[in-house]
């Protein structure tokens, strides 16, 4: 059996950020975890090193939250107790411009600036085409430039 | 605002609760289901089991199903092994299965499809599992006019394929007409080129401090590179030369002591129209250039994107150098949906 505990421990971090990411909800967030430590150990999978342990479990937490962000039960209304929240002008002007993006481009957003990911590799964890995540890059880019000129 | 630290630190807070990994560690094989989800899976199923066909004859439907459940969407979506649209036929033509690997050999014939056919990105598979996959291009018949491509997948966690299940591998664009034209001599005279050439107005990919976009410039964008990246664009001007149909020569130029060359590729998401150009000297030496920058931008006339390369050529040596290049051209891009479903078990 996989050490999940020890997975947990290493990662669960930037799985449960790259949920919240892209779902903006702490109780889905809350959801996408369980689940991608649920496959994570009934799946058992071999990996080449850590790094191909990080990206497998990067990948499936973004299926899980495009999944669970298509679902049509999903609440769409969020109690304020479901997310975090900002105190510095900066951070919740950020917060708010994220907040209006698609969660596509803020999957690409948090690979990018957060895990700091290059952009092929990005494409290898979303399964998406290297020219589609620069696409999507360029589009989340200017529509947060868009966002932050209102709000600044 | 510096995005990147901005951003960094919004996330420190982030992480899951001691609770939640309690949870998720107390019983990892047991998860239940949140009930709304449960619910809602219910309902949806009680409506599948009433009416099944409505499920499967509805793309939307069938979309919208797989996102749910993969494995209930296969299940119900009837093997269909040849389709046809915008006068292009697909066709399953074999199937083979073995471990962890699924192989499918699609053909596509009529209408626009040439040896050089290319799906352009615009695949997908839809599988009752996790799995990992690619599509490539294997053959072409002359004599039918058909070209061949073999999809191959593999199960994510490394376990043999399941059987009974269906894949459903789906087409929404063809790129054809296809042609390279490789090493030839562009017909520009450098040495009229060896001056400060004007440069336009650019957004780099980053968020600069404190910068944002007025509604009235000129909206180019860069959209990455490779080698020596640089943010500086020379403003595109009239056709200087066409080495390739759809791959002109739109600018010429030293910009921050460096000269540029510029290939405008047309609206690249429809053709993906690209090349590749060095300089040479008058003993045929090569000078490569140092670094490549793509730009993309809105014009009157639809998307327009554009290819910048960079030499580190001085200009009194520039007028003894010839620019030479590889072209690569698409003539016709056909949209539709061509979507086949067959079982996942061997076929001949």
């Amino acid at each position: 059996m996989p050490d999940t505990a020890e997975a947990v421990a290493q990662y669960g971090s930037a799985v449960y950020r790259l949920a919240y990411a892209m779902t903006r909800s702490r109780s889905d967030a809350d959801d996408v975890f369980q689940e991608v430590f649920l496959r994570f150990h009934r799946s058992a999978p071999d990996f080449a090193n850590e790094e191909h342990r990080r990206a497998w479990l990067l990948r499936v937490t973004a299926n899980c939250a495009r999944s669970l962000l298509a679902s049509p039960w999903r609440r769409r209304t969020l109690p304020l107790e479901d997310v975090y929240s900002y105190q510095d002008p900066e951070e919740s002007a950020v917060d708010q411009a994220l907040a209006r993006l698609p969660g596509k481009y803020r999957a690409v957003i948090h690979l990018f600036y957060y895990e700091g990911y290059q952009t092929e590799e990005i494409a290898r964890i979303l399964g998406r085409s290297p020219s589609t995540v620069r696409a999507q890059l360029t589009r989340a880019r200017q529509k947060l430039r868009a966002l932050l000129k209102e709000d600044i | 605002m510096n995005f990147s630290e901005t951003y960094r630190r919004m996330n420190e807070p982030v992480g899951p609760s001691p609770d939640l990994i309690r949870k998720t560690l107390s019983q990892p094989g047991r998860r239940r289901l949140p009930l709304r989800r449960l619910a809602a899976a219910a309902a949806a199923a009680a409506v599948l089991l009433a009416t099944p066909a409505l499920a499967v004859r509805s793309e939307t439907g069938y979309a919208v199903l797989y996102r749910i459940a993969p494995a209930v969407a296969q299940f119900f979506q009837p093997v269909q092994e040849s389709c046809t649209d915008s006068g292009v036929t697909m066709e399953v033509a074999a199937v083979r299965v073995e471990g962890d690997t699924a192989q499918a050999y699609i053909a596509l014939s009529g209408g626009p499809v040439d040896a050089t056919t290319d799906l352009f990105d615009s695949w997908s598979f839809h599988l009752p599992f996790d799995q990992v996959g690619h599509c490539e291009r294997v053959a072409w018949d002359e004599a039918t006019g058909t070209v061949t491509f073999l999809c191959t997948v593999k199960t994510m966690d490394g376990s043999p394929i399941p059987t009974g299940g269906k894949m459903t591998f789906s087409v929404r664009q063809l790129l054809t007409g296809k042609e390279a034209v490789e090493g030839v001599e562009v017909d520009l005279e450098l040495a009229d080129y060896a001056q400060e050439a004007e440069t336009a107005v650019t957004w780099s990919p980053d968020l600069p401090d404190g910068a944002v976009m007025e509604p009235d410039d000129p909206s180019y964008f860069s959209t990455g590179g490779s080698g020596d990246l640089t943010s500086v664009m020379l403003q595109p001007d009239d056709v200087l030369a066409e080495p390739a149909p759809g791959l002109p020569v739109t600018a010429a130029g030293y910009a921050d002591g460096l000269f540029h060359v510029q290939l405008c590729r047309g609206d690249a998401s429809r053709t993906d129209n690209h090349a590749f150009l060095w300089l040479e000297d008058a003993n045929g030496g090569a000078f490569q250039c140092t670094g490549i920058s793509y730009f993309t931008g809105e014009t009157a006339g639809g998307r327009k994107d554009y290819i910048d390369f960079v030499f580190a050529v001085p200009p009194e040596e520039l007028g003894d150098c010839t620019l030479h290049g590889d072209f690569y051209t698409a003539s016709t891009l056909t949209e539709g949906l061509w979507q086949v479903t067959f079982p996942l078990e061997n076929m001949d």
